[in-house]
């Protein structure tokens, strides 16, 4: 059977051969795989089958030696090293760059930060500031303590327990849980509501970035081009997102840092105590 | 001689040459034949499916089609230009007429080492 359409990912390509040929360059190599195959089995069953009893015993004890190692060591695994894993990948012809955090923590913060900081991975501006009084529009939560109050936008993200939450919902009880919990709480532009996209007036196109739930992961989605938050959410949706808000986009400033340790970053940063950035910090 | 895709259905036949598909693109459960004539034909099966009945009507299949992505699969025998930055390849037939697609940089860079391979 070959593969079907999601067997293949954006970043991928393969040649489509004609069924019942070979995509082996050495189709010889598959025979000689499958007579070494043949003598191991009969080399092996042969050896199984003559050792004598002194050799058994002998097993026996390197079994049973090789058992109390195992047992020896149940120290408990250690947690995965935290990762950002960063592909390009194109939705409805809209160009997207996809940044995945790997077992990281993420946070609410705010004011001003850097790449400097070799804790954080992640880091994109979050919930919008207003300019006449620096304050955050719409409800604000971080470590528990509510910075501000509202529901002008009805998207939110919380994070409770390490844990990102993201939905529209002008009445959700996990703003009252994120203070409970002492976690982290902001509201955004809706863009996906459980798998639907959500119809926005504004027609202003700009670059966009998006904080996107797809199955149990959380993902950073940005696009290189100018396009409208309907045009952006119908992407997203197409891209398998199932919930998703609009994050400050434009050339609102961000970066993450890739296993090389490289720097990757992106927008224009201005220094001021009045952003907010989701960040996701090493365990 | 040419090589013909039928993709026949309850009610209608499609046929073409291999050489008049430029390049054929997803749409949800649709797919787009984008021909060399500079007409669509919109045929309601999802690109794996055509994927299949390419490999199993077209002999030498991989001399003729490159599946990019989850979203096209294009006649490599057009591929005119590769922009792996800005993520364009254009595809262009004996008329010269263009065809400019969006894909995915990494799958660019892909694309273009396997038909880098061919002039060596």
């Amino acid at each position: 059977m070959r593969k079907q359409l999601n067997d293949i990912k954006d970043d991928e390509i393969r040649e489509i051969y004609s069924e019942g040929t070979s995509k082996s360059k050495f189709p010889f190599v598959g025979i000689a795989l499958a007579i070494a195959a043949i003598a191991i089995l009969i080399v092996g069953g042969y050896l199984f089958f003559h050792k004598d009893t002194e050799d058994k015993l002998q097993e026996d004890a390197i079994i049973e030696e090789s058992t109390i190692i195992e047992n020896n060591a149940s120290t408990p695994k250690e947690c995965g090293k935290g990762e950002i894993i960063a592909y390009d990948t194109v939705c409805n012809n809209i160009p997207l760059q996809v940044i995945v955090p790997i077992n990281l923590q993420p946070r609410l913060i705010i004011g001003d930060i850097s790449p400097e900081n070799d804790s954080i991975k992640l880091a994109t501006r979050a919930a919008d500031i207003r300019e006449d009084n620096g304050e955050v529009v719409s409800a604000c939560v971080i470590d528990g303590e509510v910075i501000s109050l509202g529901i002008a936008k009805k998207g939110f993200c919380a994070i409770i327990n390490n844990t990102i939450m993201i939905g529209c919902d002008e009445a959700t009880s996990l703003f009252d849980e994120s203070i409970e919990c002492k976690g982290y709480f902001f509201r955004q532009y809706a863009l996906i509501d459980n798998g639907e996209p959500i119809s926005n007036r504004s027609k202003f196109k700009s670059n966009r970035i998006a904080l996107c739930q797809i199955d149990n992961q959380t993902a950073i989605i940005k696009t290189s081009e100018s396009v409208s938050l309907n045009t952006f959410a119908d992407a997203l949706v197409a891209f398998g997102c199932k919930n998703a808000i609009s994050l400050n986009g434009g050339n609102a400033y961000g970066w993450y840092t890739d296993k090389n340790g490289t720097h990757n970053i992106y927008g224009n940063k201005f220094n001021s105590d009045h952003v907010t950035y989701i960040a996701w910090f090493e365990k | 001689m040419s090589q013909f895709l039928t993709i026949s259905s309850n009610n209608e036949l499609y046929r073409i040459a291999v050489e008049h598909i430029i390049y054929i693109n997803a749409d949800g459960n649709y797919c787009n034949f984008m021909q060399s004539t500079g007409e669509i034909h919109m045929v309601v099966l999802q690109l794996g499916q055509i994927e299949q009945l390419i490999a199993k009507q077209i002999s030498n299949a991989e001399k003729h089609f490159i599946r990019i992505g989850r979203s096209l699969i294009i006649n490599r025998n057009y591929i005119h230009y590769i922009n792996v930055s800005k993520q364009q390849l254009v595809l262009a037939d004996n008329n010269l007429s263009k065809y400019t697609i969006s894909a995915s940089q990494e799958a660019l860079k892909k694309l273009k080492e396997i038909i880098g391979e061919e002039i060596k």
